[in-house]
C-alpha cells in the first residue's frame, strides 16, 4: 500500500482551515503539511483546537472554511476515499464496552469492507499487537486503560490505512503503558506509515519528527523538536530545587524584570535567565531565608520552549 | 457486508442487555394486561330490578335474555313502580324495567314493544354502558320477532357500529387493537431512538462516522433487529390479545403482518428522528415518549373520536400514523376486511413513513457537528 509511487511526499495538507461553532473560533486560519511517513505532533493547551483539527481531517465534522487535502483527496469531495487510507483513534475510548476485543474488532473489519480471509488474518495481528491474545473473549469494559488504548489502536490499524490519526492516545495511561504504546507508534512509522498524534505530554513530543504548537485554534510554531529548542530558547534555562519550593517560586517571580521569566515544573523551578551569574539568584533567595536545595544550567526540554512560546503570546493577546 | 456488520453487533449489544431484553418482552405483555383489563369499559352483573305489568310468556323470555346474559344481575321483581324508584334512589339498582301491561299483544301484532327501562345516572358511564348492553339485549331479543333485524326501531343499537361489529360488547375487542398500536409505536421509536443516541452519549459514533460506512449502511444495520424485536413484540401481543382477551381476529394474519410492518416504519421514522435532534438518551427517550406515545393516545381515536375533534385538530390527526393503524387493526380483527377496503390507511402509512424517515436521513447527515 506503502510502495504507491506518489509525485507528492505530502500526506496531509491544511490550508487556512478555520472552524466556528455558533460563533466561537475553535480553529483559526491554520496551515501546514505532515510529510508522509513522519510522526508528526500536535500540541497545545486544552481548548486549543487539537481535536477539532483532526476531527475534520477525518470527517467527522465539516470544516467552516479553507481545505484540508489526505493524500491529494480534498476532505470536501472525497470523504469516502479520505476514510479507506486513514485510521481515527478518538481521545475518548470509543470502542463498544459491552463487546469483546474480538468482537469489537470483527466489528470494525466490517465496517473498512475487508474479506473474511484478511480480517481473520487483521485481527490476529491486532490481538497480538495490542497483547490482547489471551484477553480476547473478556469484555473490553473490563480491560485495563493501557491494553484498552492499544486495542483502539489495533483497531484503527485494522484496514492497514497509510495514514493515522491519534488524538491524545495515552492520556490517563500509566508510564511504563505509554511506553510501549510509543514502541508500537514508532513501529508503525518505521513501516511507513504517517503519524499524526496530538498530546499533553512533552516527553511524548520529544519523539515526533517534527511538532506544531497550537493556542486558542492558532498556529504557532512548526518545527523539529531540535530547531525549536536551539531556536526558540535564547536564554539559559536554570533549574532552582528548594525546600520551600512555593516560596521561591513567588520570591523569583518578583524579580522576573532582573532574572527572568519562571515557571514550576512540578516541584522544580524553571528559571529562564537574563541575568549575568546565575550566583546572584541563590544570593537573592537565601537572602530570602529559602533554603536553595540545588541551583544548576540544565538542557532545555520542549516544556520549557512551550511555556516560552505560550506567554509572549498570551501576554500581546492580553494587552492587544 | 458493512450493513451486516452493524447488524451483527447490534445484536450482540442487545443480547447482553437483560434489562432491553426484559424491557422487550414483558412491557408490552404489561401494558397490555394492565390496559386491558383496567381500561375496559365492561361491567359485568349490572344490578337490576325488574316490574313485568305484562307477566306474559313473551316477558318472561325478554326477563330470561336479561337474566342469561352474564352482564345483568336481576336483583329483585318487584310488585310497584315506586319500588324501583326506591331501589334506584338507595343505588341498590343501576336499572331499572318496567314493561307495561299491553307489552305481549304489542309484540304479537308486530307493532313493536316498547319497555321502560329507568337508569340510576349518578356514575354516568356505568349507565352509559349498562344502556348499551339493555339495547343489545332488548334489540336481540326483538330481533326474534322481527325480521330483518333492520327493521328495530332502536336508534341507538342501529347507530352504533360499535355494537354492530362487537355483538358481545366487550369494550376489550376496541381497547387491544389501541394498545396494540400503542406499543409498537412506543417501542419502535424509543428502540431506535435509545440505540443511536446511546452511540453518539458513549462516543462509538465518532469512530463510526471515521469509517467508510454510510449512513444508510449503518441505518438500516442498526435498526434491523428492532424490526425483528418489534415484530416478535407483535405477534406476542397478538397472540396474548386472542388468548387473554379473546378478540377475535377475522381478518389475514398475513395482511397484518403487512400492515404492521408498515406502521413500524413510522415507528422507526419518528425514532431515528428523535435521534437524530437529541443529544442524550434521556432528552431521547422523553422526546421519544412525547411524540409516539400522546399522538397515539390522544389523537388516533382511541380515546377521542376523531369526527369530534376542533377541525384544526382534525387535520394534525392525518400525521398521527396510529390513526390509520388502528382503523387497520379493528378492520381486519372485528370486521374481518384487508387491503381491498383499507388501502387508502395503507397510502397514508406509507406517506407518512416516508415522510418521518426522510426527516430523519436529512437531519442525521449532520449530527456530529
Ligand atoms: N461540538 C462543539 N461545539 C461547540 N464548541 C466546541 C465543540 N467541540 C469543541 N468545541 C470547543 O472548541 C475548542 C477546541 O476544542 P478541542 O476539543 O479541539 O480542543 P483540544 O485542543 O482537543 O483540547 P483538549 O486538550 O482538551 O482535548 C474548545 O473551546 C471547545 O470547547
Ligand atoms: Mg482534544
Amino acid at each position: 500500500m506503502r510502495n504507491k509511487s506518489d509525485s507528492s511526499d505530502i500526506a496531509v495538507s491544511v490550508r487556512n482551515m478555520t472552524k466556528k461553532f455558533d460563533g466561537f473560533t475553535a480553529v483559526d486560519n491554520i496551515s501546514f503539511d505532515v510529510r508522509r511517513g513522519e510522526i508528526f505532533g500536535f500540541l497545545g493547551p486544552n481548548g486549543a483546537g487539537k481535536s477539532t483539527t483532526i476531527r475534520i481531517l477525518c470527517g467527522i465534522i465539516d470544516i467552516t472554511s479553507g481545505e484540508g487535502l489526505i493524500d491529494g483527496h480534498s476532505i470536501l469531495k472525497d470523504q469516502d476515499k479520505i476514510k479507506r487510507i486513514t485510521g481515527y483513534m478518538s481521545q475518548k475510548f470509543s470502542l463498544y464496552e459491552d463487546l469483546t476485543p474480538y468482537e469489537n474488532l470483527e466489528f470494525y473489519g466490517g465496517v473498512y469492507g475487508l474479506d473474511s480471509r484478511t480480517r481473520r488474518s487483521r485481527i490476529e495481528w491486532a490481538l497480538n499487537m495490542s497483547d490482547l491474545a489471551e484477553r480476547s473473549d473478556d469484555l473490553t469494559s473490563d480491560l485495563p486503560v493501557g491494553y484498552k488504548q492499544r486495542l483502539a489502536l489495533g483497531a484503527s490499524l485494522l484496514h492497514e490505512p497509510s495514514i493515522l490519526f491519534l488524538d491524545e492516545p495515552t492520556a490517563g495511561v500509566d508510564p511504563s503503558s505509554r511506553r510501549s504504546f510509543w514502541d508500537l507508534i514508532y513501529r508503525q512509522a518505521q513501516s511507513g506509515v504517517t503519524v499524526f498524534v496530538t498530546t499533553h505530554y512533552m516527553d511524548e513530543a520529544e519523539h515526533c519528527d517534527r511538532i506544531a504548537f497550537i493556542d486558542s485554534g492558532k498556529l504557532i510554531r512548526l518545527d523539529s523538536p531540535g530547531t525549536l529548542k536551539r531556536a526558540d530558547l535564547r536564554e539559559d534555562i536554570i533549574e532552582i530545587m528548594a525546600d520551600d519550593w512555593m516560596k521561591a517560586f513567588n520570591a523569583l517571580r518578583e524579580k522576573k524584570e532582573s532574572f527572568g521569566e519562571v515557571s514550576l515544573f512540578g516541584t522544580r523551578i524553571h528559571l529562564r535567565f537574563t541575568g549575568d551569574d546565575f550566583g546572584d539568584i541563590e544570593s537573592y533567595l537565601i537572602g530570602n531565608n529559602i533554603h536553595v536545595e540545588s541551583i544548576r544550567p540544565v538542557p532545555p526540554s520542549l516544556e520549557d520552549v512551550f511555556v516560552a512560546l505560550l506567554n509572549p503570546y498570551k501576554n500581546t493577546e492580553a494587552s492587544s | 457486508m458493512r450493513y451486516l456488520a452493524v447488524m451483527k453487533r447490534e445484536a450482540i449489544t442487545i443480547a447482553r442487555d437483560i434489562r432491553l431484553l426484559l424491557i422487550v418482552v414483558f412491557f408490552p405483555l404489561l401494558l397490555l394486561i394492565i390496559y386491558g383489563y383496567g381500561v375496559t369499559f365492561d361491567i359485568k352483573g349490572v344490578p337490576m330490578a325488574v316490574y313485568d305489568q305484562s307477566n306474559s310468556l313473551i316477558s318472561r323470555e325478554l326477563i330470561d335474555c336479561y337474566d342469561a346474559s352474564e352482564y345483568f344481575k336481576i336483583t329483585e321483581f318487584t310488585h310497584s313502580r315506586t319500588r324501583i324508584d326506591e331501589l334506584l334512589i338507595n343505588d341498590d339498582i343501576i336499572i331499572g324495567l318496567v314493561i307495561p301491561p299491553d307489552f305481549a299483544r304489542d309484540i304479537k301484532s308486530l307493532k313493536g314493544g316498547a319497555v321502560q327501562v329507568l337508569v340510576n345516572g349518578s356514575d354516568a358511564n356505568t349507565a352509559n354502558v349498562a344502556l348499551g348492553y339493555h339495547a343489545a339485549v332488548f334489540a336481540d331479543f326483538t330481533g326474534k320477532y322481527f325480521k330483518p333485524p333492520e327493521s328495530i326501531t332502536f336508534p341507538e343499537v342501529q347507530a352504533n357500529t360499535r355494537i354492530w361489529f362487537n355483538p358481545d360488547l366487550k369494550s376489550s375487542n376496541f381497547i387491544v387493537p389501541g394498545i396494540i398500536a400503542i406499543i409498537m409505536m412506543l417501542m419502535g421509536a424509543i428502540l431506535t431512538s435509545t440505540a443511536i443516541v446511546k452511540e453518539k452519549e458513549s462516543g462509538t459514533i465518532e469512530q463510526i462516522v471515521a469509517s467508510p460506512v454510510k449512513s444508510w449502511e449503518y441505518i438500516a444495520g442498526k435498526i434491523t433487529p428492532y424490526i425483528i424485536i418489534s415484530l416478535f413484540d407483535v405477534i406476542l401481543v397478538v397472540t396474548a390479545a386472542y388468548f387473554i382477551f379473546d378478540v377475535p381476529i377475522r381478518g389475514s394474519l398475513l395482511q397484518l403482518g403487512f400492515f404492521a410492518l408498515l406502521f413500524l416504519a413510522n415507528a422507526l421514522g419518528v425514532g431515528l428522528f428523535v435521534s437524530s435532534i437529541s443529544k442524550n438518551v434521556v432528552g431521547a427517550q422523553i422526546m421519544a415518549v412525547l411524540l409516539s406515545l400522546l399522538p397515539s393516545i390522544l389523537l388516533s381515536g382511541f380515546v377521542f373520536p376523531i369526527s369530534s375533534m376542533p377541525r384544526v385538530i382534525q387535520a394534525v390527526t392525518y400525521l398521527v400514523p396510529a390513526r390509520y393503524f388502528l382503523e387497520v387493526l379493528r378492520g381486519i380483527f372485528l370486521k374481518g376486511i384487508g387491503v381491498s377496503v383499507l388501502w387508502p390507511q395503507a397510502l397514508f402509512l406509507c406517506a407518512n413513513a416516508m415522510l418521518f424517515l426522510s426527516l430523519a436521513s436529512v437531519k442525521f447527515k449532520k449530527t456530529l457537528d
